[in-house]
């Protein structure tokens, strides 16, 4: 079951939201992981890929969008989903331009926010 | 025999002498301009000289036989008969008397007549009168006559005074206006000395003097200038009069005339001019704005130094006197843009807008200087003066340095953008963990738990609202707030809105009446807020009723949306300021409802930037009606 399931991976720099974020999947049945860090996301290669990138816009010294940029760039990650998150809803347009696959103003519906997941997986 | 020869010679040479002084006045008689006439006692002429011909235009000839009162125009015989008697019953008296003549061609002359009583000289017998034509004379005096009145009529009537005054400083003349003027009458100061009645005191003995070194020397200081001085009046109040004194050069010893005005009014508005003129001198030049006129070519006319700081002159004074090139260059200096930052043609500036007649000309203007790479921004306004017959004729621009206020305003919306975002973290936190406690007690099938955790989630989402108002509004203010606009069914978002909120509602009945569909092309998600803060609203003040009726109706133009709660209502006195910003309905008798006031405010904002009016129906205690339109747009006009 647990080799089956999806793996998702959080991008957010604030501690309580990846704590609630990984929950949430987790009860949604998801394999999770999180971090705080963009830089890690960078270094993402073959065999530890996730299914789908749950990416905050904005973090502390790095922006989401530069991040989904080079992802979106590199021949390895560019098949992976990004959704996008921002306490900022008209960070919706530039987050989409820089390659995001769907967007999600905070605070959200959890059913929305799965619905999203599932949608984009 | 030579005696008698002798004699004869005698005889002769005293005839001889005779005839030579007869000649001799013939001659005298004959050739004066003066004419001599015999005239008899009964008035008839019995000799007249030739002279007479030039007097009066008839010979000798023509006259004698002639009755002489008949020479006089009828009017002039009677008294000329009673003068003719006088001198008829008194033997040796000569009268001199002036009468009209009648010439030959029948025009008038004045002649003099010297007529002496000469019947009882046995040689004469006769009334001996000399004519003399004296109508040149009576001409010349008539003349005068006439000047002299109408020199009187000027006096009495001048506006100014009139004072003249003899060698010794007495008063000889003192006309209407200067007895209004100063308090006196004419009669009470006639002779008297005119710097004891006009000059104030400080000033009487400069004047004494003045005029004795003006007779001793013929040197005065006020003759023929105008001259401002000080006069005092009867009462001994001292005004200002404007004087001008000339001397009247046929009198010996010289009089004087002087001409006064008392220019008390001109004075004071002359005063007044200058105060303010002074007043806005010191206002301009300490206004915190940059101000600069400019004449109908374009050129500055005026600035204060505050403007001429912002165009990097020293001061006010340096910037007026800088000659044109320096000027040019000054201004060349700065590259001027406009608000979006795209450069600014010299046309469109505020002062050549004004120049072209527009009014109340408003524009913010990035002033970016080359030299220092500094970027100004100013809110200038441009207004200008009309001449008589409507145009343009100078322009005042009002310059205000609004840099620090615009960094200040970059600096509260990045502080508001970045609060939100601040706020908005932890309430997403609250949030996720409420949804997944209530997923949680669901599977175990805590309902009560549910319930609070329902009423918590529903807090989270009014308090999102209120975060997301605050940013809404300040970016209002900003004019940032943005739209993301396409087609849609405004009738489906109603519904989907009413459904939302009915999930989280559990003391009203959410009613949609009458859903048509209309198409409108805007931003979702903003009519969408309009709509919630409307039925929040309808909810929260209509705390007794249980219902609240939504209903979409279009006319040919519009989309109508109306929220229609049965609550408290709203006074009629503050249906038109609940649009308002900030404003709050305060009613002492009623229970108050706290709240930030912005809700309506961004409510009716988001509906003009689509084009769309929203208006309120209400009666207090009944409840009222939320209304607005969105222009009707359906996707085939743009594909036309």
């Amino acid at each position: 079951m647990e080799s089956t399931s999806k793996r998702i991976l959080v991008v957010d720099d604030d501690p309580a939201i990846l704590a609630f974020v990984e929950v949430m999947l987790e009860d949604a049945g998801y394999t999770v992981a999180t971090t705080d860090k963009g830089e890690y996301v960078e270094k993402l290669h073959n065999g530890g890929l996730p299914d789908l990138i749950v990416l905050d816009v904005l973090l502390s010294g790095k922006d989401g969008r530069e991040i989904a940029k080079k992802l979106k760039r590199n021949e390895e990650t560019k098949h992976i989903p990004i959704l996008m998150l921002s306490a900022h809803p008209s960070a919706e347009q530039t987050a989409l331009a820089s390659g995001a696959d769907d967007f999600l103003a905070k605070p959200f519906e959890m059913d929305e926010f799965l619905a999203k997941v599932a949608r984009n997986l | 025999m030579s005696a008698s020869i002798n004699e004869f010679n005698r005889h002769s040479q005293t005839t001889e002498a005779f005839q030579q002084s007869e000649k001799l006045f013939r001659a005298l008689i004959e050739n004066s301009s003066d004419a001599l006439a015999l005239v008899s006692d009964e008035g008839v002429f019995t000799y007249v000289s030739p002279s007479v011909q030039k007097i009066l235009g008839f010979t000798p000839e023509e006259l004698l036989g002639c009755r002489a009162v008949d020479l006089l125009p009828p009017e002039h015989k009677s008294i000329a008969l009673e003068r003719f008697e006088t001198v008829n019953t008194t033997p040796g008296l000569t009268v001199t008397v002036e009468h009209p003549y009648l010439h030959k061609d029948g025009s008038l002359r004045w002649v003099e007549s010297t007529t002496t009583n000469q019947l009882h000289n046995p040689t004469i017998q006769a009334f001996v009168a000399n004519f003399r034509d004296i109508t040149e004379r009576k001409h010349t005096e008539e003349q005068r006559r006439t000047s002299e009145a109408r020199k009187g009529a000027i006096i009495e009537t001048a506006l100014d005074c009139i004072i003249a005054m003899d060698h010794q400083g007495r008063v000889i003349e003192f006309n209407p206006a200067a007895e209004h003027t100063f308090g006196y009458r004419r009669a009470d100061v006639l002779g008297r000395e005119m710097a004891e009645l006009i000059i104030p005191p400080a000033l009487r003995e400069r004047h004494r003097q003045g005029l004795k070194q003006y007779l001793k020397t013929g040197e005065g200081s006020l003759l023929g200038k105008r001259i401002e001085i000080e006069a005092v009046r009867a009462d001994g109040t001292e005004f200002p009069v404007e004087l001008s004194i000339t001397q009247v050069s046929s009198d010996v010893p010289p009089t004087f005339i002087g001409y006064l005005r008392d220019i008390t009014e001109r004075k004071q508005s002359e005063e007044e001019l200058r105060k303010a003129k002074e007043q806005f001198e010191a206002i301009l030049h300490n206004a915190a704005d940059g101000i600069t006129v400019q004449d109908a070519s374009g050129s500055i006319v005026y600035v204060n130094d505050v403007a001429a700081t912002l165009s990097g002159f020293p001061s006010a004074e340096a910037m007026l006197n800088a000659p044109p090139d320096t000027l040019r260059q000054a201004i060349q200096r700065f590259v001027m843009k406009d608000e979006g930052g795209n450069l600014l043609p010299v046309d469109e500036l505020p002062g050549r807008r004004a120049l072209r007649g527009e009014k109340n000309v408003q524009a913010l203007i990035q002033y970016v200087d080359t030299l220092t790479g500094q970027t100004r921004w100013s809110l200038v306004k441009s207004q200008p003066i009309f001449d008589e017959d409507g145009h343009a004729q100078f322009i005042v621009n009002v310059v205000t340095d609004i840099s620090e206020r615009q960094a200040l305003e970059q600096r509260k919306d990045e502080f508001i953008s970045m609060a939100s975002h601040e706020l908005k973290t932890p309430v997403t936190s609250i949030k996720g963990f409420t949804q997944i406690l209530h997923s949680r007690f669901k599977k175990r099938g805590d309902e009560e738990s549910l319930r609070f955790l329902n009423i918590m989630n529903e807090q989270l989402n009014k308090l999102t609202r209120l975060i997301s108002d605050l940013l809404d509004i300040s970016k209002m203010q900003a004019g940032k707030l943005t739209f993301q606009e396409d087609f849609f069914d405004l009738s489906l978002l109603v519904q989907e809105t009413v459904e939302n909120l009915q999930a989280a509602t559990s003391t009203h009945q959410l009613q949609l009446d009458g859903l048509q569909h209309v198409q409108v092309f805007g931003d979702k998600d903003r009519l969408g807020q309009v709509l919630v803060n409307l039925l929040t609203n309808a909810i929260k003040y209509s705390p007794q009723a249980d219902t609240v009726i939504v209903r979409v109706a279009a006319d040919s133009e519009n989309a109508i949306v109306s929220v229609q709660d049965f609550g408290i209502g709203i006074p009629k006195g503050h249906q038109d300021k609940i649009f308002e910003r900030f404003y709050q309905v305060t009613d002492p008798e009623e229970k108050t409802f706290p709240g930030l006031g912005i809700g309506l405010y961004i409510s009716s904002e988001i509906v003009k930037r689509h084009k769309g009016r929203m208006w309120v129906e209400s009666t207090k205690g009944e409840g009222s009606i939320f209304s607005f339109t969105v222009p009707l747009r359906e996707r085939k006009e743009i594909s036309l």
